[in-house]
């Protein structure tokens, strides 16, 4: 199957008009065309996390999208929250509160929490859980990770 | 609907992708037409219907689960559909592709089946509107005939009734997929001494998601007490369920849990 | 020991923190290279079978197919391991398990040699596989390898145990199962191979030991090590499961069959059904004590299912044999550990090494034997607890650090802080109580002896690098080696390079494992850098006339009398460039007897204490964890934050495999997704998870340092064992303690 598909699409705040093939998915895309690997691939199936990326507000695997579906769509990856250098609130917290260890699932992880505290802004512990369950990590048994979105939520919040 | 005539066995229809997709990298699915379904008008839509409401069939459940609507009107649905998936799968998956996808353990149908849900099939010869719990006919199986699930209608219901749902997963979090699922609906009378109505709904422990007739027979114009619901969930564990053994579970473990879960639902349903 | 350490002690994030929030740190798959070929692998889809033959015609007139490759083009050595040597890099004549690897296709795209893949075809002779270890050893049982399915032997002979037994006043006895978990990193195995212009290879890799990323590339490729180079990319976790290079080897075969650069990356499905796993035990423990307490006898029989392939697993079963009484003192010990071959995916190297296992069982008997003497746990344990001057189950009087008695204390006081809350009604059908658990382990190999060495070369402008080959993995290592080196060297840590991750510079200090990484290189570091700052000074002293006691190195200068010599002048002067210094630390130690298990096997041995207050629900038989206390003792901290870290991602580890993780092998392993495969998520951390770490400085260690990073997972499932068999009045006998299997116990009451 050689057919191609034109799509527009956002990708960190830049309109790019790509050619995809039907069976490409969000995720190859972005890591191995457009070289924005900060988007981990991890299961392939949906239940890691660490393709995590934010399309049109909404955190959801890239691994299940398919580049085709993005047409017209605004996709925010790791790449994108950060300006000039600056860190976002959360990227801070998670060096701060040691919420970083091999740093795989740290790219998702981080976008998951983004659009959670992007949508609810005073979630609390449990609706952080509830979000940041989808996204696994082997190395830091959570429990800095969930103090790092708590503090960047405070942060966000203008509390601190 | 001209599209509808041309679906055969190679051709896949694409709502949030999140099972699809599974199946195609797996190998389950191959070499495919993928039609995508999202962006047919009117199957993104939350409406209320009378004091019930109309669901399209491709809003995603995180949506469904969030909506104040929902909530207010069906605080059972949103229950079972908060936990249906991680938040990036509830962010995808819509409701009309985990019910037409069919899965004995899908978490959205026992709670729709307690609603006494019904869906809209539309087809190249019109459209048909058929209850939740004559959709299913076995794993993975519908009675779709080159249709498409364009809406899921959740009828009114009684004020007074009140709705638990319980997932039994083996972590507990809601990306799991469940060992077992328990919906129930209950309608007390004025006086809260008799059940005049109640609805309970299995998933995981049948070919399909299934109501446990047998278990509402004995409850309905019951009194509300200990012994009724007792014998409810034995005859639901042991007439209804007909549960399998497979790695998240034996079926065994399986039935002592639907009887188990539907008395607990059961008894805090009675709560007055 | 001194206190005013500037950065010794001190939470500095880690040094790659910044890299990795931004999505810019670079893992083996985020590489690309011009003309690069995508490698997949053909499988045995039988546990146990003869290759009759292999047809890959098909497949390599396939369009985008370069190459096809089996057994008989490798160049080099056919056989690869990390330890042993004894898995085929490709299957020629026979497969061992279901996963093993037959076959490789190298084509322009992955699509095109995944498809390339189903045209081989492979004529198997299928043959009845053993897969029960049990069974394996019976007479008659199909043979895994010509030599025998007992893989490994490995004993430990104390005293006289028979004797020890008639004088108990009190014996328990159990067998005990520990399930076969998955490692389950979050980046699965990835190599990118490319050839050199001059005739060698470069590996990139996702690994834990790079330097045997060398050996094994080069001797399947039949190179010698010195031109082969591998840079350790950044690795998205190992947990002991990185220290095969299987992937590597693949890869390189074939970039040197094409010439071009190849790239292998497993899918997670290939990761779960073909990669080593922790060992699964089954343990036949008896223990005895007196009127008072006091422990008499240990006897145990511990069988571990080694698969297929015996790898680490002669390690593994000496690891486990030789901990077999855990932090007591008991006199009179007989213990036999086997390594079976079956044909199971075969087990390896996982944080823990035979150590959570026999923590298990031991720590269960313990919690038997205090309901029968009447004993509260803690003083039972404390009854028994090892000292500075007791030998633990090797003979080997441990002289320092020996912190257990202490934890134990603080562990009391943390039970008697749950009482209100044990006492406090729980719900209705929800059954709650306390569980203790005690852990050992020895810091570092204990089949051998095993040295770290580090280069440091001080510049000058102050600023450093050290060279040494433990790579990081993401626990942070490379952080605390930055600080051990900036201490010794009066510079801040970034100003000190620590590079772990390349062949051609790092010296080899074997695998990142066995906890060994904070003792053993922190060790070298700090003796190389100290040695370095010690030439320096000696140079300067003799400028200045005085003695090099007189003077301190401090952000680039030599002090003297609150003056200053720039090292740049100092380096200028005598013609140094950088002044370079290379120290190794050889810990002093035996390795156990065979015949006995008796030696000297660690240089420091690292202490765990752990309670847990559960709630089991009646109906259901699930489990929730309300409070969780984790004693570790560090020795000394060198950074407090990546200790919490190792604690909090030990305990979840251990938290997993006690209570949901299975590697389930019905011929090959069933679980083959992140679906089935379950491991612990933000919904499994406990209420509350508290950490606590005691500082006992050990002697030998860098600062007082030891290592500690498994010890967090050693007795996790033995405590929570604990505190539900409490609840529910029956004994927990098998990991993980799924809600089905707690229903089970629930009805036997």
């Amino acid at each position: 199957m050689n057919i191609t598909h034109n799509i527009r699409v956002i990708i960190n705040g830049q309109t790019r008009e790509i050619s995809v093939a039907p069976n490409e998915t969000l995720q190859d895309l972005l890591r191995y065309r457009l070289g924005l690997v900060g988007t981990k691939s991890g299961c392939e199936t949906g239940d890691c996390g660490a393709c995590t990326v934010i399309v049109d507000g909404k955190a959801v695997n890239s691994c299940l999208v398919l580049a085709v579906e993005s047409n017209g769509s605004s996709v925010t990856t790791i790449e994108g929250i950060s300006s000039n250098g600056e860190l976002h609130p959360l990227q801070q917290a998670f060096i701060d509160h040691g919420a970083v260890q091999c740093g795989f699932c740290t790219p998702g992880m981080i976008l998951a929490a983004k659009s959670l505290l992007d949508e609810d802004p005073n979630a609390n512990e449990k609706d952080i859980r509830l979000a940041l369950a989808g996204n696994l990590c082997r190395c830091t048994g959570y429990v800095s990770i969930l103090k790092a979105v708590a503090a960047a939520g405070k942060t966000l919040r203008g509390g601190k | 609907m001209s599209l509808m005539e041309k679906l055969d066995g190679g051709v896949s229809l694409l709502a949030g992708g999140t099972d699809l997709l599974v199946a195609m990298k797996d190998g389950r699915l191959r070499h495919r037409t993928l039609v995508d379904i999202k962006h047919i008008s009117n199957l993104g839509a939350i409406r209320p219907e009378d004091a019930g409401l109309c669901l399209g069939a491709a809003v995603n459940t995180r949506t469904i689960a969030r909506s104040p609507l929902v909530k207010e009107r069906f605080p059972l649905l949103s229950q079972a559909l908060a936990v249906l998936g991680s938040m990036q799968i509830g962010n995808r998956a819509t409701i009309g592709g985990n019910l037409a996808n069919a899965s004995p353990a899908a978490d959205s149908a026992p709670a729709l089946l307690a609603l006494e849900a019904s869906v809209k099939l539309v087809g190249p010869q019109g459209e048909r509107l058929v209850p939740l719990e004559n959709f299913f006919s076995g794993p993975g199986k519908t009675v779709l005939e080159r249709e498409l699930l364009t809406e899921i209608h959740v009828p009114s219901a009684p004020d007074q009734g009140r709705g638990v749902f319980y997932k039994l997963g083996p972590r507990g979090a809601p990306e799991d997929i469940c060992i077992v699922s328990v919906a129930v609906f209950a309608v007390p009378d004025a006086s809260k001494r008799i059940w005049t109505d109640v609805r309970i709904a299995l998933g995981a422990v049948a070919p399909t998601p299934i109501r446990a007739r047998n278990a509402e027979k004995a409850l309905l114009g019951q009194l509300i007490e200990g012994r009724t619901v007792e014998d409810a969930a034995r005859l639901a564990a042991e007439k209804d369920a007909r549960p399998i053994s497979d790695i998240r579970g034996s079926a065994s473990y399986r039935r002592a849990m639907v009887k188990i879960l539907v008395a607990r639902a059961l008894e805090q349903l009675s709560e007055r | 020991m001194s206190n005013d350490h500037k950065v010794i002690g001190k939470s500095i994030p880690r040094l790659d923190a910044r890299s990795k929030v931004l999505g810019e740190a670079r893992y083996a798959d985020d590489l690309s290279l011009p003309g690069m070929l995508y490698v997949k692998v053909v499988r045995s889809p039988h546990p146990n079978a003869r290759i009759r033959s292999i047809d890959t015609s098909r497949a390599r007139n396939y369009p985008g197919v370069i190459s096809v490759l089996t057994a008989q083009d490798i160049p080099g050595e056919k056989l690869m391991g990390p330890i042993i040597k004894d898995q085929p890099v490709l299957c020629g004549e026979a497969v061992g398990y279901v996963g093993d690897a037959v076959a490789l296709v190298g084509a322009e795209t992955e699509q095109a040699a995944e498809e390339a893949l189903e045209l081989i075809k492979v004529d198997y002779e299928i043959l009845a596989p053993v897969l029960d270890p049990f069974k394996a050893m019976e007479p008659g049982a199909p043979q895994v390898h010509s030599g025998g399915n007992i893989g490994t032997h490995s004993k430990v002979r104390r005293g006289d145990m028979e004797a020890a037994f008639r004088d108990a006043t009190v014996v328990v006895e159990k067998r005990f199962f520990y399930p076969r978990v998955e490692h389950a990193y979050m980046e699965p195995e990835v190599a990118v191979v490319a050839p050199d212009p001059g005739g060698g290879f470069t590996v990139w890799s996702s690994t834990q030991y790079a330097h045997l990323d060398r050996e094994e590339v080069s001797r399947v490729l039949g190179l010698p090590q010195s031109r082969v180079r591998v840079h350790q990319m950044m690795t998205g976790g190992g947990f002991g499961g990185k220290i095969n290079p299987h992937a590597q080897c693949l890869a390189a075969l074939i970039a040197w069959k094409a010439g071009r650069p190849a790239k292998l990356r497993y899918s997670r499905e290939e990761s779960l059904i073909s990669s080593y796993k922790c060992h699964p035990f089954v343990m036949d423990m008896k223990l005895g004590a007196n009127r008072e307490g006091k422990l008499l006898a240990l006897e145990a029989t511990l069988v571990g299912n080694t698969g297929a392939y015996l790898l680490q697993g002669k390690a593994v079963i000496t690891k486990s044999a030789t901990h077999v009484s855990g932090p007591y003192y008991i006199p009179n010990i007989k213990a036999d550990a086997y390594a079976v071959f079956t044909n199971c995916v075969p087990c390896g190297a996982m944080r823990g090494y035979g150590v959570p296992q026999v923590t298990f069982a031991l720590e269960s008997l313990m919690d038997e034997l205090t309901g029968r003497l009447g004993l509260d746990p803690i003083e039972l344990r404390m009854r028994n607890a090892l000292d500075t001057t007791l030998p633990n189950a090797t003979g080997q009087v441990m002289g320092a650090s020996v912190p257990i008695k202490e934890m134990l204390g603080k562990a009391k006081l943390t039970v008697q802080s749950l009482k209100p809350l044990l006492q406090q009604a729980p719900a209705k059908g929800k059954l709650r109580a306390v569980g203790v658990g005690c852990s050992t382990r020895g810091i570092g190999s204990i089949r051998k002896p095993s040295r770290s060495t580090a280069v440091v070369s001080l510049h000058p402008d102050g600023s450093a690098t050290v060279a040494c080959g433990h790579v990081d993995l993401g626990q942070g290592s490379d952080t605390m080696m930055a600080q051990v080196a900036a201490e010794e060297l009066g510079v801040d840590v970034d100003r000190v390079n620590v590079v772990t991750n390349d062949t051609a510079i790092s010296p080899d200090c074997e695998s990142t494992s066995a906890s060994r990484v904070t003792y053993l290189s922190g060790n070298a570091v700090r003796l190389a850098a100290a040695k370095a700052r010690q030439r320096v000074l000696e140079i300067a002293a003799g400028d200045l006339g005085c003695a090099p006691e007189e003077l301190r190195l401090m952000n680039g200068s030599v002090v003297y009398r609150e003056q200053g010599v720039t090292l740049a002048g100092l380096f200028s002067k005598h013609t140094f460039h950088s002044v370079t210094s290379v120290a190794e630390f050889l810990p002093d130690t035996v390795p156990p007897d065979p015949e006995t298990g008796q030696g000297r096997p660690a240089g420091t041995y690292n202490f765990n204490v752990h309670v847990a207050l559960v709630e089991v629900d009646e109906g259901t038989g699930q489990i929730r964890i309300l409070r969780y206390l984790a004693l570790t003792d560090v020795g000394h901290m060198i950074n407090p934050l990546i200790v919490e870290g190792q604690v909090h991602g030990g305990m979840m580890m251990g938290l997993g495999s006690a209570l949901m993780e299975e590697v389930k092998v019905e011929n090959g392993v069933t679980n083959t997704s992140f679906a089935t495969y379950l491991i612990p998520t933000t919904f499994d951390v406990p209420q509350e998870l508290l950490i606590g770490v005691v500082e006992e400085p050990e002697p030998t260690g860098p600062f007082g340092a030891k290592g500690f990073a498994e010890g967090s997972l050693d007795p996790v499932g033995a405590t929570i064992a604990n505190a539900v068999s409490k609840a529910i009045g029956v004994r927990v006998t098998r990991l993980p303690m799924t809600s089905e299997r707690i229903h089970e116990l629930l009805s036997q009451r």
